[in-house]
């Protein structure tokens, strides 16, 4: 069985080579973006089966993102990890609204994040557990 | 004195000249009178001379009239003497003070006492001007009541200008250092994320197997992220705090919950250190009315604070209770067997920025926010926070939380101003039973009146029970409109129920809108306050969807 693609879209390099450490020894595949623009040219050549989406991004931010892979039909189907440095109070409400399954506070648990992906790319069509 | 300081210096010196003539024809004990009469009138004059070179003078009557002015005056005001004697005082007036503040003012002049204060003025060309200002008042000798008004005046418009600039850059600063506080704050939290990624990496052997000694050091890094991060919350915490910006969602919570929570949060490093952690809570706890996160970061910074002061196998115990001296309130205590506080201390505790020296052991001091944030938090919620501590035997913090009660969850319903207030609405409070009959009537009643006491006099309408069919028992009906409305919505509902019978005849179902509460009851031997717990969480469910719906329409 192939591994699991998930697309990490956030702007600051060591970060995403942090991602891809912990997500290549859990056996996912990763594909990344380091901003708004690119993100959603990513999502429609990668298909990925879940998206980790930074909200801080240059050209635009991550509610931007959601906002243009809910435009389409098939991108609107891939699941949304929100995780930001921002304000959680003010941003998890706005961001699972938007259409993110699950929100996570920076610097994030590593089991949190661990569980959360496992559980969304396995059962894309259902509505996920919130983040905390 | 001041009164006989009116005529002007020429027509006291020749006041003076002229009792000079006169005393010369006297004989001598008259004379002496009038000498000294004349050297009071001299020195009079020389003062009133200083006074004009150095203060803005004016002399008003009973009603304001002015009927004199010196030069400086004239100057500031820019009106010529011609101009404003015989007006009223009132063409000074720049519209800045309250009327209140006059009538303060002519209250204390008009029983003869001296007035003293800053003014602001308006000059002839509409410029203000700032005046520190005495109003003295002339009372007749005989009657006492005063005759005019001396008021002697100081330009303190340069200052008045400096202090208002000052205010102004202070308070620049302030939102400047927040705003910077914030950035800064948030700009942290990336780096900081690298690090605790790469740290987990390694510690996860991902990048090949660590030692035993690498492991401990990688260990000791991330512990060092660990308290680096909460450092970072708290500095945001205090820049919310300061904006006014730190607020509190308050839900019906479970304390049990949040304590075991920050319970198991605490309990790695108490056992590293050799403290027993321990917990005391009663069965039958009530939930209370808090913000879940925030209760537990008040716990957590409590039960770290006793931890870090409690030495090598003593002991921590959390214990919560309903406060028997007011029963609307829980007590929460974290009590430690450490080295206890200084009556000094005790009293500072909780200031910002205050920090204790830790006897037990060699530890950092952190930011000195903590028990500042955790006294934020306490008072947010409607509670109190305080500690009893002896040296040497150890402190107890406690601090109290309103219980959740129904009441305060239907309340903001009735109060919230996101119900259309033009429009009629209705609140249907349903039981749905699947075939059986749910609850005695007594509880009916009795949430009855929970709902009662809820409602606007005069704005809500609570309608008579209604009735209950084998799908749904309608429990009660509350209504709120606007004041013209509630009259007319009365009616309406009246109404419909008259319909009721027909419209149920005609297989229809009740044509007014109206918001379900969802099944409260599963346990057929449900209690009542579990009734009412079940029905509070729907409510608070239904408002939640409500805001969160109007988030999204912003």
């Amino acid at each position: 069985m192939s591994n699991k693609k998930v697309l990490v879209i956030e702007d600051d390099a060591d970060v995403r080579l942090g991602y891809h450490v912990l997500l290549k020894h859990n056996h996912y595949d990763t594909c990344f973006a380091a901003d708004a623009m690119s993100a959603v040219v990513e999502a429609r050549k990668q298909q990925p089966d879940l998206i980790v989406l930074d909200l801080g991004l240059p050209a635009g931010d991550g509610f931007v993102v959601m906002e243009r892979l809910r435009a389409n039909l098939q991108l609107s189907m891939i699941p949304i990890i929100v995780v930001s440095g921002r304000d959680m109070r003010t941003n998890k409400d706005r961001a699972l609204k938007a259409g993110a399954k699950a929100f996570l506070q920076k610097p994030w648990n590593d089991n949190e994040l661990l569980g959360l992906v496992a559980c969304l790319v396995d059962r894309p069509s259902l509505s996920a557990s919130q983040g905390k | 004195m001041v009164k006989e300081a009116q005529p002007s210096r020429e027509v006291e010196r020749r006041a003076s000249v002229f009792m000079t003539t006169i005393a010369k024809s006297l004989p001598a004990p008259l004379e002496e009178s009038l000498k000294a009469k004349q050297t009071a009138f001299v020195t009079l004059a020389d003062q009133k001379f200083a006074l004009d070179q150095l203060a803005i003078v004016s002399i008003t009557d009973v009603d304001g009239t002015i009927t004199y002015v010196n030069e400086m005056f004239c100057d500031i005001s820019q009106y010529s003497r011609a101009e404003v004697i015989g007006q009223n005082h009132r063409i000074l007036n720049a519209g800045h003070h309250t009327k209140e503040f006059f009538q303060r003012m002519y209250r204390t002049i008009s029983t003869g006492d001296v007035w003293h204060g800053d003014i602001k003025n308006r000059a002839k060309d509409g410029s203000t001007y700032w005046m520190d200002t005495a109003i003295v008042p002339i009372a007749d000798e005989i009657t006492g009541k005063p005759l005019q008004y001396v008021a002697i005046r100081a330009d303190i418009t340069k200052r008045k200008q400096m202090e208002e600039a000052l205010e102004q850059s202070r308070e620049n600063q302030i939102r400047f250092k927040d705003e910077f506080l914030s950035h800064v704050s948030h700009e942290l939290r990336s780096p900081l994320t690298a690090i605790k990624q790469f740290t987990t990496i390694l510690l996860g052997g991902f990048a090949g197997e660590l030692n035993a000694e690498q492991r401990e050091y990688q260990k000791i890094i991330l512990r060092n992220i660990l308290q680096l991060q909460s450092m970072i919350d708290d500095l945001l915490d205090i820049t919310r705090l300061e904006e006014g910006k730190l607020s509190v969602e308050l839900k019906s919570v479970s304390v049990a919950d949040a304590v075991t929570d920050a319970f198991n949060t605490l309990q790695l490093s108490a056992t590293g250190k050799g403290v027993t952690l321990s917990r005391d809570l009663p069965q039958d706890l009530p939930r209370a009315r808090a913000d879940e996160m925030r209760l537990r970061q008040i716990l957590t910074i409590l039960l770290d604070n006793a931890v870090k002061f409690t030495p090598r196998g003593g002991v921590v115990t959390i214990r919560a209770r309903a406060q028997e001296q007011d029963p609307q309130f829980l007590v929460l205590e974290v009590s430690d067997s450490g080295s206890g506080m200084s009556a000094e201390t005790v009293g500072r505790v909780f200031e910002r920025l205050y920090q204790v020296e830790n006897p037990v052991q060699y530890s950092r001091k952190g930011l000195g926010l903590g028990l500042y944030i955790c006294k934020e938090l306490v008072m947010r919620h409607g509670g109190k926070i305080g500690v009893e501590s002896q040296l040497q035997k150890g402190s107890t913090f406690s601090f109290t939380l309103p219980i959740s009660s129904l009441r305060d969850v239907i309340a903001p319903l009735f109060i919230n101003d996101k119900w259309p207030t033009e429009s009629l609405s209705l609140l249907v409070v349903e039981n749905r039973s699947r075939g059986a009959r749910l609850s005695p009537l007594e509880w009916i009643s009795e949430i009855r009146a929970l709902v009662e006491s809820c409602l606007m006099p005069n704005l809500d309408v609570l309608l008579p029970n209604m009735e209950h069919d084998e799908k749904a028992e309608r429990l009660f009906v509350a209504a709120f409109a606007d004041e013209n409305g509630a009259s007319v919505l009365a009616n309406r509902i009246r109404e419909q129920f008259e319909r009721l019978p027909d419209t149920k005849r005609a297989g229809l179902t009740l044509s007014v809108s109206y918001t379900v509460l969802e099944p409260v009851l599963r346990e057929p031997n449900a209690t009542p306050e579990e009734i009412v717990n079940g029905m509070a969480t729907n409510l608070e469910r239904i408002l939640k969807s409500q805001k969160l719906s109007e988030a999204h329409h912003e």
